[in-house]
């Protein structure tokens, strides 16, 4: 007989706590924290504490920044979302490290973010050609994964505003408040 | 040793049982010491871990602690890990918590009642066992416990369980699912209804109506929901001394053979101990009869006839999900988890062969068979689509807002090779032997399976509903019972119809392990209700038992 209520095998339910990015952090150092996680470069020296160039002006080729990322992950969801770049740090390091995914997504970042002509939706994206090949799609495949899910290497990044509850509109994330008895009717 | 404590009364346990006897006593004057294994639980800081949580099992707010281990979800199932020394053939599948207010934490908060049949297996239908007391015998008390747990119901429904009074708060309002599944219930002869559920509808006791944060399971962030630390903190308010990371581990017994208190363990590993004129058990149908099976040096006590330990018995559930047909999104993840079910399967013409059952109607999509839509987002199709943008987003809403899913509530037979007992040679960080288990289903309950899932399909069928899937294998439904169970021979039972030992006459035994049978009704209502009679009994039986010695 198995579990009532069961979910994926992971582990327990706390997360260390450095990393968790508390909201008591200054916001422009903890912008800063985010570039620094993003980068691979928690314990940080003075050089990855300057904030990057907005992305239109970053370099045209090396590591991706948080900046491109979020520019990358906006025009994936077509703008149609608020994204947080805090989760967004770590996606980014997660997929920066991911040996598989670590090249396409610098591809995609320059066929999209860094191109000339710069998409503003999925579908621009598809048209423009930027996930023609498999190692394209399954890297933009992955980062709506991440997006939607809030889920990284085994942890929350973000739950309440994970795409998976953004995209209801007619439901609340479990433990905010929906409203009594709003579940009686339709929305 | 000299003793941490004195009371009249020492309660093991403080979930629901414990909590609501403490609560009584006390009121009455008479001295009392609740020990709890766990800690206490923050439940801002449980909300903000259960937010955290990569997976949202119903354990995830709570803490885990060396001294009190507890078992969960994800370690059933999976050989050789967590809390249980599973020893089959099959898993035992339900988990509780060891934390200050016990599993009312995590627990759903339906709280049907038994019907009366559930008390005359035997004389009804030849199976199982009778109760030693009837369903009239306890009516009052049911009435009671409601009033204590603050139950929303509709009266004028019925639920096939005669009532005396009304229900203390107007009944939660059934889901616009609920509502859609009832116009395709009715086409094929079943009734919806409501389910009567410990949550508020309005103000009561001082606790806020529920908002809908449709996260009974495994937290209710405003406290709308009943948990047994309502009750708690008011038994200390009024006198109780509630003692938490207290692992009891033996009842001790005069040369009479009766209680004198109980013995404790620290995380620490320092034993101590806390004496009473009765003692109470109160640790839930695992816990209780290991401490029973654990007492007298390893060799147990109040176990004339054996039957400690033996007799496990959960509600093992048939769990069927789909989605509704295209042209009717039923719109789930609103409102509590579940406010509706069908009934009448409980009371089946077959019941001397087949297992009853009861229908639970889901609010909460696929969050029982997958899991959270964070998690089901990464499952399925989803991660290998080739869309994104507004497209995905919509097939994502469509998807979800057709979510249906039913779980089928079946009865065990209580069975003696169904066991837990002390494995001696197993023991957790603290020395204490974790509980072992032998679980098996038997071709009764696998009957009462077979004709749920064959419900569920009529069900889905009338619904039009798509990608219908029946599980096949049966969860367990976090209902542990039997154990203890009572009756009115001393030969075949361990207590009698009040929870007393029918060996140790000033040992009472609480909870849900005193059930003789298991009918289908979430079992916390008439935990609830038996303990409230008990307390009546123990507080009337005071006077005639020993000094503390």
């Amino acid at each position: 007989m198995r579990s009532r209520r069961t979910d994926p095998p992971g582990p327990e339910a706390t997360i260390p706590e450095a990393t968790i990015l508390e909201a008591t952090i200054p916001v422009a150092s903890r912008r800063e924290l985010l570039v620094g996680l993003a980068g691979g470069t928690l314990a940080v020296t003075g050089t990855d504490l300057v904030s990057p160039p907005p992305a239109r002006a970053a370099a045209r080729t090396g590591r991706v920044t948080l900046d491109e990322f979020m520019e990358l992950s906006k025009i994936l969801t077509d703008g149609e979302f608020s994204l947080d770049d805090e989760p967004g740090a770590l996606y980014l390091a997660s997929l920066t490290n991911d040996p598989e995914l670590k090249e396409p997504l610098q591809r995609l970042v320059q066929d999209t973010v860094r191109a000339d002509r710069e998409p503003s939706t999925f579908n621009d994206v598809v048209r423009s050609g930027a996930l023609r090949t498999e190692e394209a799609a399954k890297t933009a495949q992955r980062i709506l994964v991440l997006w939607y899910s809030g889920l990284v290497d085994d942890r929350t990044a973000d739950y309440l505003e994970a795409l998976a509850w953004q995209s209801l509109p007619f439901a609340e994330p479990p433990s905010t408040e929906l409203g009594f008895p709003k579940w009686d009717e339709a929305p | 040793m000299s003793p941490l404590a004195t009371a009249d009364v020492v309660i093991v346990g403080s979930g629901v049982a414990g909590a609501l006897v403490a609560d009584r006593l006390v009121r009455r004057g008479v001295s009392v010491v609740i020990l709890e294994a766990g800690p206490p639980v923050d439940r801002d800081r449980a909300v903000e871990i259960f937010r955290r949580a990569p997976a949202k099992v119903p354990e995830s707010p709570y803490p885990s602690t060396a001294h009190a281990p507890r078992p969960t979800v994800l370690d059933i199932g999976v050989p050789g890990t967590g809390y249980f020394v599973q020893e089959g053939p099959e898993a035992f599948g339900s988990t509780y918590e060891r934390v200050v207010g016990g599993t009312t934490w995590h627990w759903l908060g339906s709280t049907p009642r038994l019907l009366p049949s559930d008390f005359e297996m035997k004389t009804r239908f030849g199976v199982g066992r009778d109760w030693p007391l009837t369903y009239d015998d306890l009516e009052p008390f049911y009435v009671r416990a409601e009033k204590e747990m603050g139950v929303a119901g509709d009266g004028s429904e019925d639920q096939g369980s005669p009532r005396s009074a009304g229900f203390p708060m107007p009944a939660v309002p059934i889901s616009f699912l609920d509502q859609v599944v009832a116009r395709a219930a009715r086409t094929i002869g079943l009734e919806v209804l409501s389910t009567p559920q410990a949550r508020n509808t309005e103000t009561y006791n001082d606790r806020h109506h529920c908002v809908g944060n449709s996260n009974c399971i495994p937290i209710c962030p405003i406290g709308a929901k009943y948990d047994a630390v309502i009750h708690l903190d008011r038994a200390v308010e009024n006198g109780a001394r509630l003692i938490s990371n207290a692992v009891v581990h033996e009842v001790l017994l005069r040369p009479d053979g009766t209680a004198r208190g109980v013995r404790f363990r620290r995380p620490d590993r320092t034993d101590h101990e806390v004496l009473g004129r009765a003692v109470v058990l109160a640790a839930h149908a695992i816990e209780t009869p290991k401490i029973l099976l654990m007492s007298n040096g390893g060799r147990g006590i109040a176990n004339r006839s054996g039957q400690v330990g033996q007799n496990l018995m959960d509600h093992p559930i048939a769990l069927s999900y789909a989605l509704s047909a295209k042209d009717e999104p039923v719109y789930p993840q609103r409102g509590p988890l579940s406010t509706a079910g069908i009934e009448s399967p409980r009371e089946s013409p077959r019941r001397g062969q087949r297992s009853a059952f009861r229908v639970e109607i889901g609010n909460d999509g696929w969050r029982f068979p997958i899991g959270d839509p964070t998690f089901e987002f990464t499952q399925g199709p989803f991660p290998r689509l080739r869309e994104g943008g507004a497209a995905l987003a919509a097939r994502w809403e469509d998807h979800v807002s057709h979510e249906l899913r039913f779980a089928s509530l079946t009865e065990q037979l209580p069975d003696r090779a169904n066991t837990i007992t002390p494995a001696f040679d197993k023991v957790d960080d603290i020395g204490i032997p974790r509980p072992r288990i032998t679980f098996s289903i038997d071709g009764y309950t696998r009957a009462g399976l077979d004709d749920a899932k064959a419900l569920h399909e009529r069900l889905f069928s009338a619904l039009r509903a798509r990608d219908r899937t029946h599980v096949p294998f049966p969860f367990g439904a976090g209902h542990i019972m039997g154990t203890t169970i009572m009756g009115t021979d001393p030969t075949t039972s361990v207590a009698d119809g009040f929870g007393r030992s029918h060996d140790v006459p000033n040992m009472w035994i609480l909870g849900s392990s005193l059930f003789p049978t298991c009918g289908t009704a979430n079992p916390t209502l008439t935990l609830a209700a038996l303990a409230l009679r008990t307390e009546v009994a123990l507080n009337a039986a005071l006077p005639g038992l020993p000094a503390v010695a």
